[in-house]
């Protein structure tokens, strides 16, 4: 027998072996010399990040954090799994197949049911203590509760199952609201965020809206609030909504933010931008008064002519009278006394065709041709809003201008920020973006819009007595994209409005998309609703009628 | 006769030690056990000591039948092995392909015997070893012819296919290792082990990849960050509660990864909540106790390579199984190897696998305690092969 071939193997597999311990050994000496960091080490520690509160500038509940519990099956420790599934399936609302679903080909661990109710947690919980349930497990976690529901729902946004933000605020702040873990702590906790919405302004402003959805009947409307001297949003009310709480339930027509997504002609509500550019610039000759008798007709630049149409025929028309009687007429007869290229800067330095930057995901700029790009019409017809694509937070952000003396600010939809682990309160500040007309000129363009909340004005339904308010309504015809021409009935009707003229508070837009019945213009369908939402202020003492002291509750 | 002439010596102390050191392990890892699974019983709605119960149970029948076989003359074993091994096939037959299976977890493993339930793969595994003994320590056998390797390689295959169709793929591995490591110290001709090996291979391969969860699995042992089958989850918890343990450990039945987080706890990741509890301290002393114990196995088999090729190459398949056993255990609760079921020797719940390990210690010891002098002419220096033969024959 030839023993030495014989050892060979015998030594090499000892060897073998005798490798593979030390191996192992040293393995494990590195797996539990202590290191450096003991992060995660410990299950219990750091285990929990508790996401921020989100509250109204008052300090009211917007968004907060809860408890919920989902069911899970360890399969590795079930008997039969077919009787496992039939017990399961008479407490949770959920089929033998749907669960059988659930647990696939999955052999450690399935996930059958992410968030129980309350209903099927009691159930469970007292099937799987009296030991019915082999292998089920109830597993804690957190998720959103939404106090307010719809109110206020397209500033919030919302979380997914897993508690990670994906609309709103709750996308945009996600990271300030659920940190990263901090090691030191056994709960992290996220920072709370103040919005500027005041929530019962929010309520006042939706519940306006749902009175004008009543009314008219529209594809969609908003109402926005802002506050005039410090570009704060008090309310943002944008109809189709939903409720935060059931948003897996609603449809992508009531998610979408329309006031920083949508995007539409504004119509006359812009001929106080277009007017206040056409003054500030000076080309015109605004003391000569213009004749309106229905319609205007000029000669383009290249000899062609044509003809801008007014509703009626309102006579002797100034700068004053534009905003009155709306005249479509007089405002072209200006602006194609103007310089375009200026023209065009001023329309930008209102802001028009950026963005606002407002801390809203998914903000659309609008849309401004260069002059370059200009027919012979184009230029008179943006003046009175058409052929120019804007936001409705662009135009209530512009309106700051006028409240500002001639300064466009930013708007701000955080109030303050407050770290939960230093107790730290970080306030947003007002912001102003650039000086765009004189203080003088603001002044004189809000005491131009009063006069079309006093009698013979298209604005009248917008006034209230004791206060003044300017305001400037709009019906826009609205780009048929599949015809690519205008609509005659499909418009869009609106209203902004700033009282009070003397001592500008409240910055307020309301805009009707495709409204029905028996008017669709501006006066009738949406300026109702800003005078609703004086009295509304009027009665919760956030304006006076005499004197314009607001007094609201602050933070601190 | 043979035996009748030779002198024999009695090794006491190192039998001493090795009765020592695998009533040391018992101990450890029933304390182990019982603090590991207390929670995990209370979980499936038994007592708190019910896994504890049942394997001190075993572990004093163990012990019983463990002085059985130390008792058993060699003869009377070399007997014992053609029914031992037929009826361990018998047993993994009846287990797979009739209603006397049992099914645990997804796969039947288990034999039902009344109240009793009995796991045949692990008997087939000692069953094959001995035979594998047996026949080639043989020594009129000629191991350099290719048919005489052919039979107990068919029997090794054929027990690896009824493991097999269990679905106990970790088993499986093992036991091919295993027999394939005698089949090479008995000098088996290698060109003969490579061409089976290649006829398993290839199958093996394509059988690998055949089930989708096993594919699943080994990709999460490669690529940590994709982990189809959520196991890596298993072992990173495992791995967490060994860290956690440091130098000392937090003491006897201080561990907090057992209440839950650990998933088998019990059987295959015990070793995470014993290296929790007792800290790199621990885990030393147990690969220290368990070398230690090999080491004796492979000292006493070594002593009757002259002798008794049967007698060294069942001590050194006892010693070699039981230490690998050990360090699969422990290098996939280190996320080492990759991760499969196998249970760590006298310290994870599980009747039949403690009875065996403990028979075969028995084996061991009698191994270890009783080898002929080493005395007369040394074969492999002084005379040929034949010659040698020739003087046993002469003497019998």
């Amino acid at each position: 027998m030839d023993t030495s071939g014989k050892k060979l193997f015998y030594y090499l597999l000892i060897t073998l072996t005798a490798v593979f311990v030390i191996v192992i050994m040293i393995r494990y000496v590195s797996i539990m010399l202590p290191r450096d960091t003991v992060a995660y080490s410990d299950p219990l520690l750091s285990s929990r990040v508790q996401r921020g509160t989100i509250y109204d500038r008052n300090g009211t509940i917007l968004a907060y954090e809860t408890p919920y519990y989902a069911c899970a099956i360890l399969l590795r420790d079930v008997q039969s799994v077919d009787d496992t599934v039939t017990h399961l399936s008479k407490i949770i609302d959920m089929s033998s197949d749907q669960i059988r679903r659930a647990i696939g080909d999955k052999t450690t661990y399935a996930m059958i049911k992410k968030r129980l109710s309350d209903a099927e947690y009691t159930m469970l919980k007292y099937a799987v203590q009296q030991g019915t349930l082999e292998g089920v497990t109830i597993e804690k976690r957190y998720g959103r509760i939404y106090p307010q529901q719809a109110h206020g729902a397209h500033i919030i946004g919302f979380t997914d199952i897993d508690n990670i933000g994906l609309s709103g605020i709750e996308y945009i702040y996600d990271r300030l609201l659920s940190p990263l873990p901090d090691t030191e702590h056994e709960i992290t906790l996220g920072h709370d965020i103040y919005l500027t919405l005041d929530h019962r302004i929010q309520f006042a402003a939706d519940n306006r809206n749902a009175r004008l959805v009543e009314e008219h009947s529209p594809e969609s409307s908003m109402i926005i609030i802002m506050d005039a001297r410090s570009g704060e949003i008090l309310a943002y009310s944008s109809y189709p909504w939903f409720d935060l709480n059931t948003y897996n339930t609603s449809s992508a027509t009531q998610r979408m933010n329309r006031p920083v997504t949508m995007m539409y002609e504004p119509g006359s509500v812009f001929k106080i931008f277009s007017l206040a550019s056409i003054l500030a610039i000076g080309d015109a000759q605004t003391d000569k008064l213009f004749y309106c008798d229905g319609s205007y007709t000029f000669t383009m630049d290249n000899g062609g002519s044509s003809t801008i149409n007014c509703l009626s025929a309102h006579g002797e028309v100034g700068p004053e009278e534009i905003l009155t009687y709306s005249c479509n007429g007089a405002i072209s007869f200006y602006a194609l006394q103007t310089e375009s290229t200026l023209f065009h800067q001023y329309l930008l330095d209102f802001g028009f065709s950026r963005k606002t930057h407002i801390d809203l995901p998914g903000e659309v700029s609008g849309l401004l041709q260069p002059p370059s790009n200009w027919s012979g019409r184009s230029k008179p017809t943006i003046s009175f809003g058409q052929e120019i694509g804007v936001t409705a937070m662009q135009l209530v952000t512009a309106a700051t201008v006028f409240t500002n003396e001639g300064t466009l600010l930013k708007p701000q939809i955080i109030k303050a920020i407050h770290d939960q682990e230093t107790g730290q309160m970080t306030y947003t500040e007002r912001q102003e973006i650039r000086k765009v007309i004189s203080e003088d000129l603001a002044d004189e363009m809000l005491d131009m819009m009063v006069s079309a909340t006093e009698p013979g004005g298209t604005a009248i339904h917008a006034g209230r007595e004791g206060v003044t308010v300017s305001a400037k309504t709009g019906t826009a015809q609205i780009l048929d994209i599949e015809t690519k021409s205008y609509s005659e009935d499909h418009v869009l009707a609106s209203t902004l409005a700033i009282f009070p003229a003397e001592d500008p508070q409240y910055i307020i837009y309301v805009a009707a998309d495709d409204p029905q019945g028996e008017s669709s213009y501006g006066s009738a369908v949406a300026a109702p609703s800003v005078q609703l939402l004086i009295d509304d202020l009027l009665s919760m003492g956030l304006l006076e009628s005499a004197s314009s002291d607001v007094r609201y509750l602050t933070l601190d | 006769m043979k035996r009748a002439l030779q002198e024999t010596n009695t090794y006491t102390k190192e039998a001493g030690y090795f009765c020592f050191f695998v009533l040391l392990l018992l101990g450890i890892g029933l304390m182990s056990l019982y603090s590991a699974s207390y929670d995990k019983a209370l979980r499936m709605g038994y007592e708190p000591q019910y896994f504890f119960h049942r394997q001190l149970l075993f572990t004093a029948l163990g012990i019983a039948g463990a002085a059985v076989v130390a008792l058993f003359p060699e003869h009377v074993i070399k007997h014992l092995i053609p029914v031992l091994l037929f009826l361990s096939l018998i047993l993994m037959a009846l287990t797979s392909m009739t209603s006397l299976g049992e099914t645990r977890m997804g796969a039947t493993r288990w034999l039902r015997l009344g109240p009793l339930s009995f796991q045949p793969s692990e008997l087939v595994k000692v069953a094959v070893m001995l035979y594998l003994a047996n026949y080639l320590g043989k020594r009129d056998r000629d191991l350099k012819d290719f048919w005489v390797v052919s039979v107990p390689i068919a029997v090794v295959f054929l027990a690896a296919g009824l493991i097999i169709i269990q679905r106990d793929y970790s088993t499986t591995m093992v036991f091919l290792f295993l027999s394939f490591s005698m089949l090479l110290i008995a000098q088996v001709k290698i060109t003969y082990l490579l061409y089976y090996l290649a006829i398993a291979g290839i199958p093996g391969i394509f059988f690998l990849l055949s089930e989708e969860y096993r594919l699943k699995r080994v990709i999460g042992f490669i690529f940590k960050d994709i982990d189809p089958s959520g196991i890596n989850y298993q072992v990173n918890v495992s791995m967490d509660a060994i860290a956690s343990g440091g130098i000392l450990g937090k003491g006897f039945g201080q561990g907090t990864y057992k209440l839950g987080k650990i998933p088998e706890v019990q059987s295959d990741f015990i070793f995470a909540a014993f290296a929790e509890e007792w800290g790199l301290f621990g885990v030393i002393t147990i690969i220290l106790l368990f070398s230690a114990l090999a080491y004796l196995g492979f000292r006493g088999a070594a002593r009757h390579r002259q002798s008794s090729s049967f007698l060294f190459l069942t001590g050194f398949g006892i010693s070699y199984l039981l230490l690998w056993q050990f360090l699969l255990n422990i290098g996939v609760a280190g996320g080492m190897v990759p991760p499969t079921g196998i249970p760590l020797p006298f310290f994870s719940a599980g009747g039949t696998n403690l009875l065996m390990n403990l028979g075969m210690c028995g084996l061991l010891l009698k191994i270890i305690l009783k080898a002929p002098k080493e005395q007369g002419p040394k074969p492999e220096t002084h005379e040929s092969l034949n010659t040698y033969r020739n003087r046993i024959t002469d003497y019998e």
